[in-house]
């Protein structure tokens, strides 16, 4: 991996974990951002990465992986779940096992070429990651998360038919997505819950924005997007899943 | 040269012949007894209507094996009743042979307006389960639990001991709604109205079946588990709305 456009000075703290956390998430073949290698590079060492853990109150931890880079695991909850704790994180599960099989659909359809197949394939990689993260709540109460074999996903017919086929779902799953997650903000009760719903929810908002942008040429939406409760997101997922 | 065509033929369906046969399980020759779920009640007949059926809820043809009830087979809803059984001897080792899914049934008439499953909170609902014990019960609590609406169970109106209990009360209109097997709603279609629940909140229902090991007729009764097992028995359980066990296996091993 070569680091593109380093900054010169060190980043704000929290910029740089967001960079290191994503100098584990990021694919060159997939996407083209800058990424750091070593903490160094965002102007953090190791010692205060751990430090800003502890200030945020976040519990991180650092594990050696491939080349010694560091992963976030900052998602498995402490102390017990409430009945509806769980039930967000099963429906966030289903959410993202479907929106990697649209995107993994999307891809394959061979519609999209470009700099919009670039944000395909990068949104194809964020799903995923945020699959680990909502499974890894579940897992981490002693529950088993859904997997895709646990369901049959259909999309409507021609949904992969055209460009505008794909933006138009893309449109309406993440507008879906957003809306879920910002509900999980409200109905998850522990705090590190909410921070990772509502992280979650700034990255969907970055994939409806790419849809926005390809059907109504406006990349940007409303100043409050509205949240949806479970009942309502679950009637969403019922379209997809069964 | 006609002969050898002639001779060539009747090797060649000879052979087609054999392999036939030994494609086709073995139909049991005695007449065993199958301890069956009360959801298998219509499938099972359909699969072989030679056996002596006895329907119930699982967790009640458990406790009557546990209590040296004389029978060969046992298929139970659930995966846990045979493998307990299993760990105390009672059985040979379980396979799982079909999963299905749980439904929401109303009465026709939906009297009390339930769209959803969250249509369940609303007070003065007259619910129907199954018992704890059973497996009917037990996948609905755990669905409940799964959708964070355990508070519901306080409109429950009677527990139930099988599960077409709670289908026949609710095609009668004695609740207003009814947690069942979506192989169940199938067997009254046009009685009551069918309401899906959640993939994302269905728990993982498997069937298991087994031979009990008291079984006089241990031969026969793993023929007909075969037959649940074979290609046809699979298509007859398909037909009937339960699903393929994925991984399953086509031969019952034993032992």
């Amino acid at each position: 991996m070569q680091a593109r456009d380093r900054p010169s000075k060190p980043l704000p703290a929290e910029l740089a974990l967001a960079f290191v956390v994503n100098d584990r998430l990021v694919s060159p073949d997939t996407y083209d951002l800058p990424v750091q290698t070593s903490l160094e590079g965002v102007g953090l060492d190791r010692a205060g990465f751990l430090s800003l853990g502890a200030r945020n109150g976040a519990r991180v931890a650092i594990g050696a992986i491939g080349a010694g880079l560091l992963v976030d695991n900052a998602f498995g909850a402490t102390g017990p779940l409430a009945d509806l704790d769980l039930a967000v994180a099963r429906l966030a599960v289903a959410a993202e096992i479907l929106a990697i099989a649209f995107y993994t659909e999307a891809i394959a359809s061979k519609q999209l070429s470009g700099e919009e197949l670039k944000y395909l394939n990068r949104a194809l990689f964020n799903e995923q990651e945020h699959l680990t993260a909502v499974s890894q709540i579940i897992s981490g109460a002693g529950g088993t998360p859904a997997t895709a074999d646990d369901f049959t996903i259909t999309f409507p017919k021609g949904s992969f038919a055209s460009r505008t086929s794909i933006a138009r779902l893309g449109l309406a799953l993440e507008t879906g997505f957003v809306g879920a997650y910002l509900g999980a903000v409200d109905e998850f009760t522990p705090e590190d819950l909410k921070t990772t719903a509502a992280r979650i929810a700034a990255s969907e908002s970055q994939h409806l924005s790419v849809f926005s942008d390809m059907v109504y040429r406006q990349a940007v939406g409303v100043s409050f997007p509205v949240p949806t409760d479970l009942e309502t997101a679950s009637d969403f997922l019922d379209g997809f899943l069964s | 040269m006609t002969r050898l065509k002639i001779g060539l033929v009747t090797l060649v369906l000879s052979l087609i012949a054999v392999a036939a046969a030994l494609a086709a399980p073995a139909r049991p020759t005695a007449q065993i007894k199958v301890l069956a779920a009360a959801s298998l009640t219509n499938v099972f007949p359909k699969i072989d209507q030679a056996p002596s059926y006895s329907f119930a809820g699982s967790d009640a043809l458990a406790a009557q094996i546990r209590l040296g009830a004389p029978a060969d087979v046992f298929a139970s809803a659930n995966m846990t009743l045979p493998t307990s059984l299993y760990a105390q001897k009672l059985v040979e080792k379980p396979v799982a042979f079909a999963t299905n899914k749980l439904v929401l049934v109303v009465p026709n008439s939906n009297r009390a307006g339930i769209k959803t499953v969250f249509d369940l909170r609303k007070p003065g609902i007259k619910l129907l389960v199954g018992t704890a014990t059973v497996p009917i019960g037990s996948y609905t609590r755990t669905i409940l639990k799964n959708l964070a609406l355990t508070s519901v169970l306080s409109n429950v109106v009677s527990q139930e001991t099988d599960v077409r209990s709670i289908l026949s009360k609710v095609a009668l209109g004695e609740a207003d709604a009814g947690f069942v097997y979506i192989t169940d709603a199938k067997t009254v279609s046009g009685q009551v109205k069918v309401i899906p629940l959640p993939a994302w909140a269905q728990p993982p229902v498997r069937y298991g079946i087994t031979v009990i090991t008291s079984t006089k007729n241990h031969a026969d009764a793993v023929a007909f588990i075969n037959e649940v097992l074979s290609k046809k028995g699979q298509a007859q359980l398909r037909a009937a709305g339960f699903g393929a066990v994925k991984g399953g296996v086509t031969s019952y091993p034993g032992g």
